[in-house]
């Protein structure tokens, strides 16, 4: 049985490096996009091998599934977005090449530093999450009790990347388009089903596998396929719901984080309230995503045939 | 026992109908045909192979969750293959 777990990890090994190149040598970008999403796939597979069905579920359903479509919905808008009035330009390019080998050097330089400086030094502990409470679920009480910061930080990070997005075009919902009966019908029978799972994903993730990242993917897929099959997503094509609920994430993880500095430090809760809290955030977390992930979609794909308002 | 040889039965069948829509899938000359073949493994197959893996988890509530599963498949690889096939004869016209 070792053998067979063996050549079966050594095989997804071999086929993930294998698929990874042919993703960034293949000229056609829709077949890239593709490759992509079954190499998302494969590493999903990858970290199910590994133990770790948080991150397989994470990686499946974001990793390969929104962010494949993101990728060809980009692909789909891209012939019609205007061309960028600097592309092209030879001493841009140039500039931007200088400028990108120049961070790349000094972050390279940093890291060797860095590693030097603590070669003769203990590494990190690793992280032991506080025993007891509702946090069953390891991973969970890591990324909210021992890497918080870093789970805010993440948060921002999607937040951000929407406003920027919002900044470089016109946040107009893109048009109804009628969509083929079918896809139709199987929105009807599957949006609702992925909007109980993200839920049923959120509670249990504080005790098993699941949590605000997987809801929040199963739902912004929901919305996506919602929106490709010509239905209303509520809270993204309301601008003012949408720019809200988009920073609600950051602001109430960041509120409770705040609020409760007077008990103790930054991002620390008090033993009785941790599971209750890590509900609040993470629905909060789950829900600004969702909106962020169907406002992405929305942003990059095709425009509307008339001039924006 | 019995159930454990039934259920081992049928994971056999389910991976030959993988088996035999991957070879189609490579072999078919064209969209519809190729569509053909992966409806076969995404059916037969994978409902062999959950109900494989259901009876050998012994488990009822595994065994739901398991046929949920396969539903869930059969109505999106359904579709898909009507688009996908709609698709492709949008393109051939």
């Amino acid at each position: 049985m070792v053998l067979a777990d063996l050549l079966f990890d050594g095989l997804i090994a071999l086929l993930l490096v294998g698929l990874a190149w042919r993703l960034l040598r293949v000229p056609d970008l829709f077949q890239a996009g593709l490759l992509f999403i079954v190499f998302g796939l494969l590493t999903s597979v990858a970290w199910l091998r590994l133990h770790a069905p948080d991150v397989a579920l994470a990686e499946a359903a974001l990793g390969a599934g929104v962010t494949g479509a993101l990728f060809l919905n980009t692909l789909a808008g891209a012939g019609e977005h205007p061309e960028d009035a600097g592309s092209g330009s030879a001493p841009s390019e140039r500039w931007l090449g200088g400028a990108v080998a120049g961070i790349a050097a000094v972050l390279t330089g940093g890291l060797v530093a860095l590693l030097a400086m603590g070669a003769g030094q203990p590494g990190l502990p690793s992280p032991v999450p506080p025993a007891g409470g509702k946090l069953a679920n390891p991973v969970t009480a890591v990324l909210l009790d021992v890497r918080g910061y870093d789970t805010l930080l993440e948060t921002a990070v999607v937040w951000i990347a929407l406003l920027g997005v919002a900044v470089l075009g016109p946040d107009s919902p893109p048009p109804r388009e009628t969509a083929p009966p079918v896809l139709v019908g199987l929105a009807r029978v599957v949006v609702p089903l992925m909007i109980l799972l993200a839920g049923w994903l959120l509670w249990q993730g504080a005790a098993a596998t699941g949590g605000a990242f997987q809801a929040a993917a199963v739902l912004a897929a929901g919305g996506i396929l919602a929106r490709l099959a010509g239905f209303p997503v509520p809270p993204v094509d309301s601008p003012w719901l949408r720019r809200w609920l988009a920073a609600a994430g950051t602001a109430v993880f960041l509120g409770v984080a705040v609020a409760l500095m007077a008990a103790g430090q930054l991002l620390e809760y008090p033993a009785g309230t941790r599971g209750t809290l890590a509900l609040v955030i993470e629905a909060a977390v789950a829900v600004a995503i969702a909106t962020i992930l169907v406002a992405l979609f929305d942003a990059v794909g095709p425009r509307r045939r008339e001039a924006p308002r | 026992m019995l159930s454990e040889v039934v259920a081992w039965l049928c994971l056999g069948a389910g991976a030959g109908f993988f088996l035999a829509g991957t070879a189609g899938l490579l072999r078919f000359p064209d969209t519809l045909t190729r569509l053909h073949a992966l409806t076969k493994a995404d059916n037969a197959g994978l409902g062999l192979v959950a109900l494989g893996l259901a009876l050998r988890s012994g488990s009822w509530a595994t065994g739901g969750f398991l046929l949920l599963v396969w539903v869930l498949v059969l109505i999106a690889s359904g579709a898909l293959s009507a688009l996908l096939a709609a698709a492709a004869a949008g393109e051939e016209d």
